[in-house]
């Protein structure tokens, strides 16, 4: 048990820098294209945006083996899912948010086969998520996660990677965007770019909100 | 779904927005201290640090409201006649401090041009007053009931359960780290005030620090004294 609620302590916190630092990142982005700001000012902004944005970034990777050995510890998930294959999820995952914490450090001629590499994983994750859940809902006897308020949880994250898929794929022109308005004398139009393409990434990340909002509620209420 | 159920979900997103835009409030705190950066960008810094500082500020008003609720309702403590009353009277306090909390942000923020109404100024000047002492008394009153509660059993002290009475002195904890938050916040308003007027120096940037020193230590203590108070909660030791 003790176990089981020194991994529930973590996972909580987790979510803390999930969404509250999030809610950083989501006002930097804001400041970071205010046009009444110096192109220092709105430079300082983004970096701050990428700095926070590790939190949500890590405490993704690191909800998975948290929410899976929770699940298989008190709430029935198959014994597939048991201590070894438990531990090597873990060391997987560990490996793969120090790898997305170096990215923002930069991984030169790498970085271009690692965001393919982490969105192909996070494409199969997302998958294997919503198809657990899914076989769940369907499985007569039940499925390999047994309580229904985890299946809604693990539904729910594989949509929130999905979510975060489509801000990925949103992003991939971000970059130039944001450079466009960090020149010495940015047009109107560089602005307008960026605010529309950002913008358009705004339901996502409101999704990703009412997704770890919902999945708060059905862990501590736990229904049905 | 009970409500008890519902307000320990709301009770747990306000820790996790609280903690979180700490982070944020700090980070951008630290850009505020940089001398490498222009003026501008570090006085916006301030304000971004600001706005998010209104997720701590919320949270410690809103956790202590419901959990003085939950406390009554899930049968925690206040078994006395006067714990629904003593749950009203949180909730009212709590709001009406609340209200306060977010009138301050409203009037701090006002253009520099465009200042609120005197009424609003001495009505926040007044509510800065009242808070800072409010804030000494409710920490003193939280550490002398967290301590009978300790000390007796059962339904003899306010909160029959331990975990319970060690979270909420640690919470006084908080408390009193927000008053000597509060307490450092002229100072270092002073010393920015020195660098905005007459420019950044050697001598005006260790100021600077030197006065932010002791909020930084406050700001680090309470995301101890939160995580503590998280494992207090998962753990209920003693139960």
């Amino acid at each position: 048990m003790n176990a089981y609620n020194t991994l529930k302590v973590i996972h909580i916190l987790s979510i803390a820098t999930w969404l509250g630092v999030d809610l950083g990142v989501f006002l930097c982005s804001s400041l970071g294209r205010n046009r009444s700001f110096s192109r220092e000012t709105r430079s300082e902004f983004l970096g701050l945006l990428g700095k926070l944005d590790l939190g949500p970034r890590v405490s993704l990777i690191a909800t998975l083996p948290l929410g899976l050995t929770l699940a298989h510890l008190n709430w029935g998930l198959a014994a597939s899912f048991g201590a070894p294959i438990g531990w090597l999820i873990a060391l997987l995952c560990s490996a793969w948010a120090a790898l997305v914490v170096r990215q923002h450090h930069g991984l030169g001629r790498w970085a271009k086969p690692f965001a393919t590499f982490d969105a192909a994983v996070r494409v199969a994750i997302a998958a294997a998520c919503i198809g657990l859940a899914l076989i769940s809902f369907a499985g007569s006897s039940g499925g390999p996660i047994e309580a229904s308020w985890i299946r809604w949880k693990v539904l729910l994250f594989g949509l929130m990677i999905v979510c975060g898929l489509w801000i990925r794929l949103g992003m991939r022109n971000a970059g130039q965007l944001f450079g466009a308005t960090l020149v010495e004398e940015p047009t109107d139009d560089a602005y307008n770019e960026l605010d529309r393409l950002i913008r358009s990434l705004y339901p996502p990340v409101f999704l990703i909100w009412a997704a770890i909002v919902v999945c708060v509620v059905l862990a501590t209420t736990k229904p049905m | 779904m009970r409500a008890y159920d519902l307000l320990k979900a709301l009770h747990l997103l306000l820790v996790i927005i609280w903690l979180g835009t700490d982070i944020g409030t700090y980070a951008s705190f630290q850009r505020l201290l940089n001398e490498k950066l222009s003026l501008p960008t570090r006085l916006s810094m301030s304000r971004l640090s600001d706005v998010l500082d209104q997720g701590p500020r919320s949270g410690l008003v809103l956790l202590l409201m419901l959990g003085i609720s939950m406390t009554y309702m899930g049968d925690w403590g206040l078994r006395g006649g006067g714990g629904l009353v003593l749950a009203w009277m949180a909730a009212v306090v709590g709001l009406v401090w609340f209200a306060g909390v977010w009138h301050q942000f409203w009037v701090h923020r006002a253009p520099a041009d465009q200042p609120r109404s005197p009424r609003h100024l001495s009505i926040t000047a007044t509510f800065r007053k009242v808070d800072l002492w409010w804030r000494v008394a409710l920490a003193i009153v939280l550490v002398g009931a967290s301590i009978v509660s300790l000390a007796t059993s059962g339904d003899d002290g306010p909160f029959a359960a331990d975990w319970l009475a060690w979270k909420l002195l640690v919470f006084a904890g908080i408390v009193a780290c927000g008053v000597a938050i509060r307490i450092s916040l002229p100072k270092i308003g002073a010393a920015i005030g020195a660098i905005v007027s007459s420019g950044s120096t050697p001598e005006r940037e260790s100021a600077l620090r030197a006065a932010s020193r002791p909020a930084i230590v406050a700001v680090w203590l309470i995301w101890v004294f939160l995580i503590v108070m998280t494992t207090l909660a998962v753990f209920k030791p003693g139960l």
